[in-house]
This record gives C-alpha cells, structure tokens and sequence, in this order.
C-alpha cells in the first residue's frame, strides 16, 4: 500500500510539473500544525506528583493537497511523551495518515487511511477526536458510489488504528442509503431515507477455546425522515456473538436500538424532542484484546446533555455498553421581542431531561454472562439521570445571562467502577456577558454546585476579558470547599490572529470541557503550564 | 521519517503557487439530505461560512451576532451566511434545536463524520471563512473575537 500510494503521489506530482502552468493554478494546498505542550509540576498539598518527564507534548501536521477530482493528504503526529491524561501507547513520532483520493460526481475511491460512517454510527462509525485522543480512520480501500441521485452505496475494508499501530482485526463492510422522498425548501420538508449495514470483523485467536468467535458480523436497518415540522429517526443494530476484554469474554450476541422523534414549530417558538436508546453488547471491538475505547470500531456515545460549565462536567455520564436502556427529552420555549416574558430582546428557555438504567436482566452459568429477555424493561438499577433548565436572557443592548439550573443523579459505583455509592447533586450557574466598550467584553461565569455524597459542595469562578485585538486574558477556580478543599485554577492568556493561535496557562487542571479564549477544547487534568499553537495554512 | 519529510518537501512548492480553494465535499442538511458543497457558489456571491456546535458557546455567540447583523448586511453585500455545525451523533439532535431556539435566519448544515473540517484542516472551533466568489478562502478566523463581525462585514464590501 505504501508503495502503491507513493508512486501514486509521485506521478502525479510529475506529471503535474510536465503540463505547466494550469497545473499549478488548479493544484490547491492546505495544511495545519496544531502543538500541545504541557511542563508538570508538584502539587504536594494536593498530592499531584509531577511525572517523571516533566515536558510533555502532542503534535499533528496535516496536508492536503488537490488538484481537480484527486487529492492526497497526510497527517504526522509526534508524542514525546503524550500529554497526562491520554493513554501512554500514543508514543514516538510517526506517519500515521496518508491518504489518495479520486471523486467524481459518481464514484468516490479513498486509498490509505479514510473516515467513513454509516448510518448514525450505531455499527461503525470511523473518527478523529483529537483531543480525546481518539483516531480509529481504516487503512485499506473505502467506496462511495452514487448510482442514481436517491441512492448511495459505500464499502469499506481495512484494519482500523489502534494508538499509533493498525489493528490486528480485520474490518469490512458496506451500507446501502435509499431516499425515496427528498424535498426541502421554500419552508417545507419531506423527507424519508432508508438505510442497511454489514459490517464484519475477522481476527484471528490463538488461545485454548475452540469456539472462540474470530469473526463477527453486525447488521443494521435504519430509517429518517422528516415530514414538514415532524422529524422522526430509528436504528436497529443486530451483531452476532462478540466476546472481547471489556464484556470479560463473555459470548454474547449485541442488540443496540435507538428511536427518535421531535416536532419544532415552523416560526421557531417552540419544539419537543424525544430520543430512546438501548444498548446490550454494544461495543464492537475492533481488536477484542484492546478495553480502550480507541479500539472500537461502532460509536455509542452519551445521549445526554454535553456540559460546557466548570463544574458540570465532574459527573458525566459514562455509557454501558454492556448493558443500558434510557433516553433524553427536550424541549424549547422562545418568546419573542416585546413580548411580557421575552422583554425588549426576547427570552429563550430550554428543558432537557436524561434518565439511564441497567437493562431488566437475569445473571445466568452459561457463556452469556446475563439474559435480558424484555426489549423495552428499564432495570431496578438506575446508572444516571439529569435534570436541565436554561434561560438564555438579553437585558440591554450590553448586557446578557444565562441561568442554568441542573439536577442530577450519578450511580458512581457503577459508572466509575467502585465503592463509590450514589451521588445527588443540584448546580446553579450564572453566565453573565458584558460589553465593556466597542469590542471589549467581560464574561463571568459564577457556579455552585450542592452534593450529597463523594466531595461533597463545589464552587467555581472564571472570568475572562476578552480585546478587539483577538487577544483573551482568562482567570478560573473550582473549589471543592467542604472536604479536600482542593483549588482546581487555571490563569493564562490567548492570542488569536488569522490562520494562528495562541495560549498560555498556568494552573491545576480537572479533565473536562473548558471554554476559553473563543474556543472549546476537552484538557486532561495536570498541575503546571500548558502552551498551544495551531496554525492553519 | 523520511518517507514523511519526503511527502512533506514534496507538497510544500505548491503552496507557494496555489491559492486556497472551498473542496467539494458532500454535507448533509438539518434534515438529512445530502448537499455538495460545491453548490454554494451557484449564484456567484461570497460566502461566510462559520463551523460550531451546539456545544461550543463562542461559536453560538458568534452565529447570534450574525444573526443580529442579518438585515444591516443584507442592505450593503449580496454574501451569504452559512452555519456548518460539526457535532456528532452525541449531540446532533440538538441542532435543529439550537437553531431554532436562536431563531437563526441563515442556512444551517451538518457536517456530519467531520469530512469538510478535515478537508480544511480545522481542528478547533469556532472556525470562520471569508469566501470570494469564485469559492477561493480569502481570510480565516480561528477563534470569535466580540466585534469580528464589522471586520467581516468591512472586507465583504470589498468583494
């Protein structure tokens, strides 16, 4: 492959240099170099031990190159070492991408590493999440072929990254897309796609067990549409017997359902949506030796709220894929100017409930592990349940809040793994947004967050000052005050200009989502500095 | 390593040649259907296109100041404002929503497995283009700096 695709590149670059000048006008490059550097110190109040290479640092270069239907890219990335918090198998520095390309208005032919999803994700889905340090792209052949405008064909086959290797597993497959209905426009919608799935993942077992599943084949039918303001959605994923590190090696077959439905108001003033999910050996493994979630080749993810707020985020809910029923409901409220509750500028209210249980099941002495024999039965177990109350309100022409309030329930034994027991927790957050002067803005975001159990209370501060110049000047702290009275701050500036960016921080981390500077990024939690650089080009 | 820097010193002379260009690459509406977009420069205009998610709370106030500049804008450039959102299946249910709550007036996409954020390069969002006519990038914003949008607005009158 390597060859092939070298020899590819190289031809086509020559051949480039031998037609001249329209050559080089059509030929577009792009490119990015994006470094994450960190310097760990002590922390000996708290008992963070530095590692014992203090510096570490993360660095991706991509380019893409293209030069009418074809293109090439490649991406390099260097770990020296990986940055706290990702999995220490992403080390060294390597070529992990590169990539040809052919599309035409038929026919789209990847070569070397590709991303592909099919349908929502639920059997396979491909994917780069930097900053979480996922990245399972394939490496072989992926097809897009679009016969007739309503009908999409894809086939992948190919073994899947796992850190900075291929998979020892095979994977191969294909979906097939049908849209009998396709109308959108002038404000009405009327849409029905119709999809299937195979996806099959071979690798071979040496051990002692004869019947050891080596290969595992998935199957998914699937539905969307949307009929003018009503959307509706449902996947239903069958996979046969998967037994693999993370499910103990259980012989299980997988069965994921997911079920949606919403309706929005055409003039926007109010919508309701309701999602469903149940997962029952979920996860397909790309390498059934691997229990990192780098390793899976399907995509279950959280179907609950995702958190921007400091301390939000220290009870996220973590799926089971071994076994979880539940859903989320949301529903929106705009009122409109000059109106008695949207006021001058209107009021926007957004509700948002999430509820998660273990599947109603029995524990059984066979292979199996545990039979679950109802499709639709909530178990006795609950795993985690929030409750969501937004309201979004702009008072002058200066000055904007958002109010959230959050209610949740957390099963930290089980979604954590340990004696951890139940956790009760109720957050009020205020976000208030401030024009200073023309261009100048100071946000505050001020939290409290009641807990009954684990660290008991928290509270958190961040402000941020933001200039015309794209400069950001940032401050925040989140205290758990009432028993470690541990200060989680972080201090720091960033600069943006263009194509490049720039931040510099000092400070003790929690892992989860933080929003500074005009960016969101997921940190993994450090005590020291951090720099980062991007650069588009 | 040196098969990468050969690949590397193999791509870098062209940059110097070429300019950026909008890739073709298939997006989906907020509804499911499939969108090249290569079909926004159908009428010749320059595009703003802004990459966000529903999560991503620079971004939302970002695409709110847009939308509260929609009616000024359209009186001084024919350009139009397209909203590319990259959340993935954990969160995508939610940008009809959002869209919806904020009342946006501008057309709003999915970006559904990240093929037009990486043809791009972008790896943090915000992330907005300035587009000409002829589908060339002429200016990049990486982050959402408040008041962004009368810069904007001051290079569209230029094209």
């Amino acid at each position: 492959m390597r060859v092939l695709l070298s020899s590819v590149l190289l031809s086509l670059s020559f051949s480039g240099f031998t037609q001249g000048k329209s050559f080089f006008k059509e030929s577009k490059l792009n490119g990015s170099l994006e470094t994450n550097n960190q310097y760990y110190l002590d922390n000996k109040r708290g008992n963070i031990l530095a590692p014992a290479n203090r510096f570490a640092s993360n660095t991706y270069l991509t380019a893409n190159y293209q030069y009418r239907g074809f293109r090439a890219g490649i991406q390099f990335e260097g770990y020296n070492p990986a940055l706290q918090g990702f999995p220490t198998r992403y080390e060294g520095n390597k070529l992990v991408r590169r990539f040809i390309r052919y599309t035409n208005k038929k026919i789209d032919v990847h070569l070397g590493n590709f991303f592909e999803q099919f349908g929502n994700g639920l059997i396979f889905r491909a994917f780069e999440e930097r900053s979480l340090g996922l990245d399972n792209n394939i490496d072989g052949v992926g097809i897009r072929f679009t016969p007739v405008k309503s009908l999409k064909i894809k086939a992948i086959a190919g073994r899947p990254r796992i850190f900075m290797e291929r998979s020892p597993g095979e994977v191969m497959g294909g979906d097939i897309e049908w849209s009998p209905l396709n109308r959108e426009g002038n404000g009405k919608t009327q849409l029905l796609q119709l999809g299937a799935s195979y996806v099959k993942r071979f690798m071979r077992y040496y051990g002692a067990d004869p019947n050891f599943p080596q290969q595992v084949n998935a199957f998914a039918a699937r539905f969307n549409g949307e009929y003018n303001s009503i959307n509706f959605a449902g996947e239903w994923v069958h996979k046969s017997i998967e037994a693999n590190f993370p499910n103990d090696f259980i012989k299980k077959k997988g069965l994921i359902l997911f079920l949606k439905t919403g309706w929005q108001d055409p003039a926007n003033r109010m919508g309701a949506q309701v999602q469903f999910r149940r997962l029952e050996n979920a996860d397909y493994k790309g390498n059934f030796n691997s229990s990192d979630a780098v390793a899976s080749i399907n995509y279950t993810p959280a179907l609950t709220r995702q958190h921007t707020n400091l301390l939000a985020n220290i009870y996220p809910h973590a799926i089971q894929p071994i076994g979880e029923i539940g859903g989320m409901a949301d529903l929106f409220i705009r009122f409109k100017k000059n109106t008695p509750l949207g006021g001058k500028y209107g009021t926007r209210v957004d509700l948002n409930y999430s509820n998660y249980h273990a599947l109603d099941s029995a524990r059984v002495t066979t292979g199996e592990g545990f039979i679950s024999k109802k499709i639709i039965a909530f178990g006795k177990t609950k795993l985690f349940r929030d409750l969501n109350l937004i309201i979004d309100k702009r008072w002058t022409k200066d000055y904007k809040t958002l109010l959230t309030f959050i209610n949740l329930f957390y099963n930290r034994t089980i979604l954590q793994g340990g004696p951890y027991g139940e956790v009760r927790a109720t957050l009020v957050i205020t976000d208030h947004y401030i024009k200073i002067k023309k261009k100048h803005q100071l946000r505050i975001n001020a939290e409290h967050m009641w807990v009954n159990g684990d660290e008991q209370n928290w509270a958190g501060l961040l402000t941020e000052w933001s200039f015309p110049n794209g400069l950001s000047l940032f401050v925040s702290d989140m205290t758990n005050y009432q028993t470690y009275k541990m200060h989680y701050y972080n201090i720091g500036f960033a600069l943006s200009k263009n194509k490049q960016r720039i931040q510099l921080s000092a400070g003790q981390q929690r892992a989860g989502l933080l929003c500074v500077g005009g960016i969101c990024r997921f940190v993994p939690s450090y005590n020291g500095f951090s720099l980062n650089y991007t650069l588009n080009f | 390593m040196m098969r990468s820097l050969l690949l590397i010193l193999l791509f870098s002379p062209l940059s110097l040649l070429a300019q950026e260009k909008l890739p073709a690459v298939v997006i989906k509406s907020i509804a499911g259907k499939e969108v090249n977009t290569e079909s926004f420069q159908y009428n010749e205009v320059p595009l703003v296109i802004s990459f966000w998610a529903t999560w991503c709370k620079p971004c939302l106030q970002e695409l709110d100041a847009f939308n509260e500049l929609t009616e000024t804008w359209k009186k001084e450039t024919p350009a139009r404002i397209i909203a590319i959102s990259i959340d993935d299946s954990r969160t995508a249910a939610g940008i009809k929503k959002t869209a919806g709550l904020h009342d946006w007036s501008f057309e709003v996409f999915w970006d559904q497995n990240q093929d037009l954020k990486r043809a791009l390069n972008i790896s943090l969002i915000p992330h907005t283009l300035v587009i000409d006519k002829k589908g060339m990038i002429l200016k990049r914003y990486t982050a959402y700096v408040p008041g962004n949008e009368d810069n904007i607005l001051a290079l569209l009158k230029t094209l």
